[in-house]
C-alpha cells in the first residue's frame, strides 16, 4: 500500500477517542496522585499545570504535525526527515513493544481480578493475598519461580484482543473499539469518582492530595517530577502519537487537536487522583490507621487498596469490584492497542507483508516475552525493567526527537504547517519550548537518574539483576533499532526536506 | 472536612483543566459546523 493510499480516520473524533485512549492507562490511577502527594499537594498542580503548557502540549503538537505531514510511522517519518535518523523512529516504536509485554501481565492481573470480586477471593487481607497467593514472588528476579496459569491464561485473552482488534486496521478495528472505550472508561471513572465522594473518610484522603506546601515549589525536584509526570502520562515519544497523526487525512486540525487531547489526559489525572485519594481516606478511616500508612503508591493501589475498600462498602461489593477491575481491563486495553499499533505502523511501511499476518507474528512473539511476567519472578522483572526503559528509553527518545526536530525540521517551519489547518494558531512560544525548554528538562532529568543510579543499584536489587534486564534491556533496543535500520525499505522513501534537514 | 486551601486548589485545578477542555470542545463544535453550513 502506498503512503498516499493508506488507511484513515473516518472522524475527528475517532481520532481523538484513540489518543486519549492511548495517553490513558493503568498509570494515571498510580502515579499522578502520588507525584502531587509526594511533591506538595496541591502545590504541585503549578508545576504540573506550567509543565502541560510548556512540554505536553507543545510536544503533542510536534508529534501530531509531524506524522500528518509526513504520513508514516516514526521510523518512516525521521528517515524522510533523514536517513541518518531512522534509527530514533526504531528506537521509539522498540519501546512501546518491549512495554507491551509487561503491561500486557498487568492487565491480565485485572481480568484474574474481575473473577475473584465476584466472591472476594481475597478475603481480610488483600495485600497477603496479592503477594502471596497471587502473584507467588520468588526472593530474585533469577528466580523465575514457575509460572502462575492463571495469569498466563489471561495473558491469552490480553493479547488476543489487542491482536483482534489491531489486525482490522485503523477505521475497522483501532476506531471502532476506542469509540466504545474511550467514553465507557470515562463514564465508569466518573461514577467511581462520585462513589469515592461519597464515602466516609473520604476528606481526610482529598486533604493529603490537596492541601498545598508551595514552600516546596522552591526545588528542582518536584519542577522535574511535574515535567515527567506529563511527559509519561500523554504517552510522548514512543511513536504512538506519530503513528495515529499519520492516519489523519490531509488538511486536518492539528493545534487544537493536541490540546484536547492533553487536556482530556489530564482531566483523567485529576479524576483519577480525587477517586484513590478519596477511597485511600476511606480505608485509613474504617480501618482507624493514620491516613500514611495506607497511601503507598505502585499497582498495590489498585490490587491491594482497592479490594481492601470493596471488602468495606456497605453494599454491592462484588458488583463494584467488578466494574472497577473491568474498568481497568479498558484503560489497559485501550492503551496496549495503540502500542502494538506504534511498532506495527512503522514495520509496515518498510516491510513488504500484510497487515493480519505482520500483527499476528508481533503478537505470537510478544506473548511469548509477556510469559517471562506471568512467573513468580514477573513483578521483580517488570519493576527493572519499567524504571530502565521509562527513565532512560523514553526520557532519551523525548529529548532527541524534541532537539531533531526542532533544530533539523525546522520548529518555525513546523508551526507554520500546523497553523495552517489548525482552529487556532500557536505562537512563537511554542519554538521556544520546543527548541530549548523541553530538551534542557529531559537533559536534565536523565543526568539526575543516571547520578541517582550510580550512587545505589535501583530499588534495592543486585546488581547483576539490575544490569541484566535495566541496562541491557535499554541498550538492547538502541542496537535492535540499528538493525532494523540496515533493513532496505519495500519502496523507496522520498525524501521531504533538502540534505542537512530544511535549515 | 476538608480545609479551604485543599478545597480552592482542587477547584481551581478542575476547573483549569475541564474548563479548558470544555473551550477546545466548544471551538472544534464552533469549526465543524461552520464548515457544514458553508458550501464549497
Amino acid at each position: 500500500m502506498s503512503q498516499d493510499n493508506r488507511d484513515q480516520w473516518i472522524s475527528r473524533k475517532g481520532f481523538i477517542f484513540a489518543s486519549v485512549g492511548a495517553a490513558i492507562g493503568l498509570g494515571n490511577l498510580w502515579r499522578f496522585p502520588f507525584q502531587a502527594y509526594n511533591n506538595g499537594g496541591g502545590a504541585f498542580l503549578l508545576p504540573y499545570f506550567f509543565a502541560l503548557l510548556t512540554a505536553g502540549i507543545p510536544l503533542m503538537i510536534l508529534e501530531y504535525g509531524f506524522g500528518s505531514r509526513m504520513r508514516g510511522g516514526a521510523a518512516y517519518s525521521f528517515s524522510r526527515l533523514n536517513r541518518k535518523f531512522e534509527w530514533l523512529g526504531w528506537w521509539q516504536v522498540m519501546i512501546p513493544l518491549l512495554v507491551m509485554m509487561f503491561y500486557s501481565s498487568i492487565v491480565a492481573w485485572s481480568l484474574n481480578y474481575m473473577v475473584f470480586s465476584l466472591d472476594l477471593s481475597w478475603g481480610d487481607n488483600p495485600g497477603k493475598f496479592f503477594g502471596v497467593d497471587f502473584l507467588n514472588v520468588s526472593d530474585s528476579p533469577f528466580n523465575l519461580g514457575g509460572v502462575n496459569w492463571g495469569i498466563l491464561g489471561a495473558t491469552v485473552i490480553v493479547w488476543f484482543a489487542n491482536w483482534f482488534i489491531t489486525k482490522n486496521g485503523i477505521s475497522g478495528g483501532i476506531e471502532k473499539a476506542s469509540r466504545i472505550f474511550t467514553p465507557l472508561l470515562l463514564v465508569l471513572m466518573i461514577c467511581f469518582m462520585i462513589r469515592g465522594l461519597t464515602l466516609e473518610g473520604a476528606s481526610v484522603g482529598l486533604n493529603y492530595l490537596f492541601r498545598p506546601d508551595f514552600s516546596i515549589l522552591l526545588e528542582a525536584k518536584v519542577w522535574v517530577a511535574a515535567y515527567a509526570q506529563v511527559f509519561f502520562s500523554a504517552t510522548l515519544g514512543v511513536g504512538v502519537m506519530i503513528a495515529y497523526s499519520s492516519y489523519l487525512p490531509k488538511k486536518s486540525d492539528i493545534v487544537n487537536n493536541a490540546f484536547m487531547t492533553v487536556l482530556a489526559n489530564s482531566s483523567f489525572d485529576l479524576i483519577a487522583g480525587i477517586t484513590v485519594f478519596s477511597t485511600l481516606g476511606f480505608v485509613a478511616h474504617s480501618m482507624g490507621v493514620d491516613f500514611t500508612e495506607v497511601a503507598k503508591g505502585g499497582p498495590g493501589i489498585a490490587f491491594v487498596a482497592f479490594p481492601q475498600a470493596i471488602s468495606q462498602m456497605p453494599f454491592a461489593k462484588s458488583f463494584i469490584g467488578f466494574m472497577f477491575f473491568f474498568c481497568l481491563f479498558i484503560a489497559g486495553l485501550s492503551s496496549s492497542i495503540s502500542m502494538l499499533e506504534s511498532f506495527c505502523c512503522s514495520a509496515l511501511d518498510k516491510f513488504d507483508i500484510s497487515r493480519p499476518k505482520l500483527i499476528t507474528i508481533v503478537s505470537i512473539l510478544g506473548f511469548a516475552g509477556s510469559s517471562l511476567y506471568t512467573t513468580g519472578a514477573g513483578v521483580l522483572i517488570l519493576d527493572i525493567v519499567d524504571h530502565f526503559v521509562g527513565n532512560y528509553g523514553i526520557a532519551a527518545c523525548g529529548l532527541l526527537e524534541a532537539f531533531i526536530l526542532g533544530w533539523f525540521y525546522n520548529a518555525a517551519r513546523m508551526r507554520a504547517e500546523v497553523n495552517r489547518y489548525s482552529d487556532f494558531k500557536i505562537g512563537v512560544w511554542w519554538e521556544y519550548c520546543i527548541k530549548f525548554l523541553t530538551p534542557a528538562v529531559l537533559g536534565y532529568m536523565i543526568v539526575r537518574n543516571i547520578i541517582d543510579e550510580l550512587a545505589r543499584p535501583y530499588g534495592g536489587y543486585p546488581a547483576d539483576a539490575v544490569f541484566a534486564f535495566g541496562w541491557t534491556v535499554a541498550i538492547g533496543m538502541v542496537i535492535v533499532a540499528a538493525l532494523f535500520m540496515r533493513r532496505p525499505w519495500r519502496n523507496e522513501v522520498p525524501g521531504a526536506c533538502p540534505a542537512g534537514g530544511y535549515n | 472536612m476538608m480545609s479551604t486551601s485543599a478545597i480552592t486548589m482542587m477547584t481551581v485545578g478542575c476547573a483549569l483543566v475541564w474548563g479548558g477542555l470544555l473551550v477546545c470542545l466548544s471551538i472544534a463544535l464552533k469549526i465543524e459546523n461552520e464548515r457544514v453550513s458553508v458550501p464549497e
